[in-house]
């Protein structure tokens, strides 16, 4: 970059008033083609194109920008699991050694949100009436690789399956972690629910808002070595390789510990009968959450009948 | 030279020449919880390191490689175990077991 060059990128940045300042660095000194071979992300074939992300992102911030302003401040902590006393978060699973996170953690999701959407929380009259979903369905028939429990997954294809084709009732497909093809019951198109709209919000305000008013989030991060170690309190990184991503379900948050409060899929035994703490800001848990705004369908199965002796 | 093992190699007798390092490597996936952890009988060799590698083209909750590093230390036979299993369940609920047997070589030069 020439001194003329750089002077005028100075004076742009100067006249939007954007908050960073350009210099010289060790790329600006690089020819034009050297620093394009630089530049990392190239989007895959399914993936929107750079343009697009960055209209998608554009217009992402700004609805999160209305959503901050219109609602009012998040309150101080949310706890699905005791809402007025009541209890939306259905029971830990376990995923077993396969490395399907991704589809407990949006299913545990999916679960909560049609909770709340038809205000049936466990203890309910009618929380029985609706089933537990199948992540079995989601992940050995959503997911493709071809080994699916080596290879792990990504949020945004689950939710495009549980849109497109919907999810159906654990019973349908229970999940086992060895690796099941996909087989599924009889009838099973006419069981599914289905998401309608979701959205992937990157504000931590506006995640404390959704879950104060609409409920749990999905949300991934970076597992280091010391997290299976997790027993109780607020968890931050301490030492350890990082193993890889992990996704859960984020079930609530707490002002005052300065944490989320997170759903694993590790079984009861683990953790906090099952869920975690984890601060604001560590591993990534709050770069990106995925929230589950409004179902197309939502399967609830037929009521049977007592029969009646005349 | 390092001698490299592997789940092919599960259940045999491997001999190395002193001084040489074993490499075994496992496929293992911390993400769900469960991690091999490592037990040796006998001190024909002594471990060095175990590391966890992610595999590069994983996505959110994919798997990797564990590799631990032992050195051939000194003549005779040490067993190495190894258990998959989540550190925090009792022992017996491994889901998986490897073992191998190393047998290390006197030095012939020392004769």
């Amino acid at each position: 970059m020439t001194n003329e060059e750089h002077e005028a990128l100075l004076e742009a940045v100067r006249v939007s008033s954007a908050d960073w300042v350009p210099g010289h660095t060790s790329l600006t000194d690089l020819e034009p083609e050297e620093r394009r071979l630089r530049l990392g992300y190239n989007p895959g074939p399914d993936e929107p194109s750079l343009q697009q992300r960055e209209k998608r992102a554009t217009a992402r911030a700004m609805m999160e920008a209305a959503l901050i302003a219109d609602a009012p401040a998040p309150p101080v902590d949310v706890d699905w699991r005791s809402v007025d006393g009541q209890n939306y978060v259905t029971s830990i699973k376990d995923q077993g050694p396969c490395g399907s996170c991704v589809a407990f953690g949006t299913t545990a999701t999916m679960e909560s949100r049609i909770r709340i959407l038809q205000k049936a929380p466990l203890s309910a009259s009618n929380g029985s009436a609706l089933p537990d979903l199948s992540e079995a369905h989601l992940f050995y028939c959503g997911n493709q690789a071809a080994d699916r429990c080596v290879s792990g997954w990504w949020v945004q294809p689950a939710l495009a399956f549980a849109t497109s084709t919907g999810v159906v009732p654990a019973a349908c497909f229970p999940y086992r972690s060895d690796k099941q093809d996909c087989i599924l019951c009889d009838n099973w198109q006419s069981m599914t629910t289905k998401v309608d709209s979701w959205q992937q919000i990157t504000s931590a305000t506006a995640m404390k808002q959704w879950l104060a008013t609409k409920g749990p989030l999905i949300t991934c991060f970076s597992e280091y070595a010391d997290f299976y170690a997790y027993t109780e309190g607020v968890y931050t990184y301490t030492t350890g390789e990082r193993e890889g991503g992990h996704c859960v379900s984020c079930v609530g948050y707490d002002e005052r510990k300065q944490a989320w409060l997170c759903k694993n899929s590790w079984g009861t035994r683990w953790g906090l009968d099952g869920f975690f703490w984890i601060a604001y800001g560590q591993c990534g848990i709050d770069a990106m959450m995925w929230g589950i705004e409004s179902f197309a369908t939502i399967y609830t199965p037929p009521t049977r009948r007592r029969a009646v002796a005349h | 030279m390092t001698v490299l093992v592997t789940d092919v190699d599960r259940s045999s007798t491997v001999s190395v020449p002193l001084s040489e390092e074993v490499v075994l490597e496992l496929e293992e996936n911390p993400t769900t919880g469960y991690r091999w952890t490592i037990e040796t009988t006998g001190d024909a060799v002594k471990e060095l390191a175990s590391t966890y590698t992610p595999s590069p083209a994983a996505g959110i909750g994919g798997g990797g490689r564990r590799i631990v590093r032992f050195l051939a230390t000194r003549p005779g036979t040490t067993s190495i175990r190894a258990a998959l299993r989540r550190p925090w369940e009792q022992p017996d609920r491994s889901i998986n077991q490897y073992a191998i047997t190393i047998t290390v070589a006197g030095a012939v030069d020392d004769e």
